[in-house]
């Protein structure tokens, strides 16, 4: 048995009404793995906050060398010898390796001592065998090395004993991911404790010796190297299949729902389809990689997997603001890959994009300019719009009523998340597109909104539109798709079938991809 | 579109409390000078009610500023930031000159003025062509760009006028020659100004009416809003900046051309300098509303030409009128900046 350098107790942390974090308690040892797996908003980044004390914990006690920290927050979490390394780098550029780490590293007075920082530096690359160069461009370098900076600055701290990685090989390459595991395991056999926050198995089961299993905000279980890591067991009590768990049953009710469709239902040709598609990133990396895609009419075809998996890329490339880099895209038959976005628009095709605050929200506009921006079809009279006809017709939308979209005087800058996504999905919907992208269409939404989100998709599919159905929501995803898609490994996998599936499966290739 | 108003009112009750506190930090320089504040403001509001030349010269200094103002306010609602206007209005004056000295010597007036405006603008939109493509096709701030252009163009008609367009006849001063007498616009009689001054504040109105009153207004500002929503909603938000910011450097080109067509006639070394700066500042300091950047300019006009009337009645430097135009500046930007979220 390693020494215990960190004990909790029944931590708890509240949101409003929402409870992150429950009842959870845990012990680290030096010299251990500790991975803290589940879905995403299962309370895992909260839980790190907790113990690195950028979130005050609203109960239960935490333990450092058996002294119970009364005070507690960032400060003394690096005195204590806690150290973070973020998922998204904190890094400028323009500065060397050198003086990033510079810049994070305390106590160094006013004098900016080069020399002596530089031979840290190398000294500590040098022994747990970080490639860096240390007076490399921040710029010029690959996201592996910009982690290595990271994880540097975290270990110039020399009381540094606990390591905080948060999905620290979302932003890497795979063979960047192998060697990033070897590195966690230098530092245990160092000494250090690490904590671990991932969804994907494949590392878990690779470098773990303890993983804690986080659902809704409670630490269901716990497995131990000692008695074997098995993929499948692991994906299950993420999920949730147990019969205790609330999640596992209402997925057995969705199972159960389903036998009552008809999976016989026959589809037209498909509108859109995507062959051997390749899409790019914002980094220029291949997200999604020699794909396919189709749509009917009349068919919400659902998209599952963990975000990050290529949701807004996929999106964004149908929608035509993204280059679609290799294969094609046709709708109705016509190449529509990488046109003007004005010829996607004119055919039919409208997006509810991942996050409107950023791709459609004008703060200075009301929600009646924000319809005239996009939506309403207007005149005009003379050189202006023609206000009245568009108030008319905002008074008219039968799905502006049904959908509760804020009144259209009211500033956008003023609203709430869930009022912008109200005025976001009834944007895209009245025009009657022709291929509906919903990213997320309910989230943010009461409960009353969001049946009537789901109404409004399902009236959309009895008049024939296609649509592109994109939820974190698995629940969701089997109540409302006909078809299921899931991306993972840098693949569209599908289409399912949902009613010949059942969540398990999906979150199995959700998580590990299809094995073909 | 009760909000909108309140916000007006709130931009000109700013306004105000930044005029009255500035008159107030003012004083104090005052006194520190040895001077009676109450007589110093006395002075300046004789010097311009007793006398029509000064009051001209308020005109002459606001109408560049405020069709530069126009200039930097044009690509501010399409999501730039035009700090050039110095320098293409420069450019408009340096163009207007050499094409009225060296190309239509000879025309008559009604044709020869308006050729000579039309290449002031020409000059002008050139010379913001190029921070703009640094911009767009090279993905360089325009803020920094446009601001350094000022300063090249600065020493372009230094270089000019020591050497190239120096007046043969000039006595070997560093000036242009002037633009012959029938290419000078008329001036109001007893002063400088003349009705270009009801063109600067027409303009203000129109480009009021388009922003709030147009479709394609609408359009623009909603890319300077947002321009990634811009961008979803399908506008061609490269085509719309690249065509604003055209237009606004225009528009500094064609003060310049004003400037030199009424009021210079020749170029100097410090020829229309600073009318660009304060264009800008006209309208930043309220908000990028065009009506209001009426009085923003006039204000700022008037305290640029108090200068040699506080030298003349009070003994003070010219430079206090700067003195105090800055800190009428910084009080309103101050107040300005307490904006939620």
């Amino acid at each position: 048995m390693g020494e215990v350098i960190l004990k909790v107790e029944n931590l708890r942390k509240v949101f409003g009404d929402f409870v992150a974090n429950d009842g959870i308690s845990f012990e680290v040892e030096k010299g251990k793995i500790y991975a803290l797996a589940g879905e995403n908003g299962a309370g895992k980044s909260t839980l790190m906050k907790m113990l690195y004390g950028v979130y005050k914990i609203d109960g239960g006690k935490i333990y450092i060398d058996g002294e119970e920290m009364t005070k507690y927050n960032p400060t003394i979490a690096r005195e204590k010898g806690f150290g973070m390394v973020f998922q998204d780098f904190r890094l400028i550029p323009a500065f060397t390796a050198l003086e990033n780490v510079f810049l994070s590293t305390e106590g160094t007075g006013f004098y900016f001592d080069k020399k002596t920082l530089r031979s840290k530096m190398i000294a500590l690359s040098e022994k747990y065998g970080l490639s860096m160069n240390v007076d490399e461009y921040v710029w010029r370098m690959d996201l592996g090395q910009r982690q290595h900076i990271e994880i540097l600055k975290v270990l110039m701290n020399d009381n540094c004993r606990i390591l905080i990685f948060d999905e620290p090989t979302s932003v890497l390459a795979p063979n960047e991911i192998a060697s990033f595991l070897e590195l966690l395991k230098v530092f245990r056999d160092n000494g250090f404790a690490i904590l671990l926050i991932t969804h994907k198995i494949h590392e878990i089961v690779e470098v773990a010796d303890v993983v804690h299993i986080l659902r809704k905000g409670i630490l269901t279980h716990t497995f131990y190297k000692e008695d074997g890591l098995v993929e499948d067991d692991i994906v299950a009590e993420m999920i949730g299949k147990g019969e205790d768990s609330a999640t596992g049953n209402d997925l057995m009710k969705i199972q159960g729902a389903f036998t009552g469709k008809a999976s016989t239902e026959e589809f037209k040709e498909p509108v859109i389809v995507g062959k051997n598609m390749t899409i790019k990133d914002d980094y220029g990396r291949m997200i999604i990689y020699n794909s396919n895609l189709e749509v009917s009419p009349g068919m919400i075809l659902g998209v599952a997997g963990i975000s990050g998996n290529g949701q807004r890329e996929l999106t964004e490339a149908l929608y035509g603001i993204r280059e679609v880099s290799s294969g094609t895209l046709t709708l109705n038959g016509e190449d529509i890959a990488n046109k003007n976005i004005n010829e996607h628009l004119k055919r039919g095709i409208r997006i509810l994009s991942e996050d409107p605050i950023r791709d459609n929200l004008v703060p200075d506009y009301t929600v009646l300019q924000h319809m005239a921006i996009s939506g309403f079809n207007y005149k005009k009279k003379g050189l202006n719009i023609d206000w009245h006809d568009v108030r008319k017709q905002f008074d008219e939308c039968e799905d502006i009523k049904d959908l509760n979209v804020p009144a259209p005087d009211r500033r956008a800058e003023k609203l709430s998340g869930g009022n912008i996504q109200r005025m976001a999905f009834a944007r895209a919907v009245i025009a009657h597109p022709s291929l509906l992208i919903a990213s997320y269409p309910s989230r943010g939404l009461d409960i009353a909104t969001v049946g009537a989100v789901h109404d409004t998709l399902n009236r959309l599919k009895k008049e024939g539109t296609a649509i592109v159905f994109i939820s974190e929501d698995l629940n969701e995803l089997f109540t409302m798709s006909d078809r299921l898609v899931v991306l993972s490994e840098n693949c569209i996998n599908g289409p399912y079938k949902p009613e010949e599936f059942d969540a398990q499966k999906i979150g199995e290739i959700m998580l590990k991809g299809a094995k073909e | 579109m009760d909000e909108r108003l309140t916000k007006v009112r709130s931009f000109l009750l700013r306004f105000l409390i930044g005029v009255v506190v500035s008159f107030g930090i003012f004083s104090i320089f005052l006194v520190t000078q040895k001077q009676n504040p109450l007589d110093v403001y006395k002075a300046l509001v004789t010097g311009f009610t007793t006398s029509k030349y000064n009051v001209g010269e308020i005109w002459v200094k606001m109408t560049p500023i405020l069709i530069a103002g126009m200039a930097a306010l044009i690509p501010a609602k399409v999501g730039l930031c035009n700090c050039g206007g110095e320098g293409q209005l420069i450019a408009g004056a340096l163009v207007a000159n050499i094409t009225g000295v060296y190309v239509c010597t000879d025309w008559p007036s009604y044709l020869g003025i308006p050729f000579m405006m039309l290449m002031a603008a020409l000059g002008g939109a050139l010379w913001g062509a190029i921070p703009l493509f640094c911009k767009m096709k090279l993905n360089m701030n325009e803020t920094l760009t446009t601001l350094l252009m000022n300063y090249i163009m600065t020493r372009l008609v230094a270089y000019l006028v020591f050497g190239p367009i120096k007046d043969a006849n000039g006595n070997n001063y560093p000036m242009s020659a002037r633009i012959p007498e029938q290419l000078r616009m008329p001036s109001f009689a007893g002063s400088r100004a003349n009705f270009t001054i009801f063109i600067a504040i027409a303009l203000a109105i129109l480009v009021w009416f388009f922003f709030n009153k147009t479709e394609i207004g609408f359009k623009m500002q909603a890319i300077g809003g947002n321009e990634r929503a811009a961008q979803f909603a399908g506008y061609n938000v490269k085509k719309i900046q690249i065509i604003s910011f055209l237009i606004a450097a225009g528009l500094s080109g064609l003060a310049g051309g004003f400037v030199m067509s009424s009021v210079e006639f020749q170029m100097r070394e410090a020829t229309a300098s600073g009318l660009g700066f304060m264009g800008f500042l006209a309208t930043g300091i309220v908000g990028d509303n065009p009506l209001l950047a009426i009085p923003s300019s006039l204000m700022l006009a008037a305290l640029s030409a108090s200068g040699t009337t506080l030298e003349l009645s009070t003994g003070l430097r010219a430079a206090a009128s700067t003195i105090f135009m800055s800190i009428i500046l910084l009080t309103i930007f101050a107040l300005g900046k307490r904006r939620k979220s």
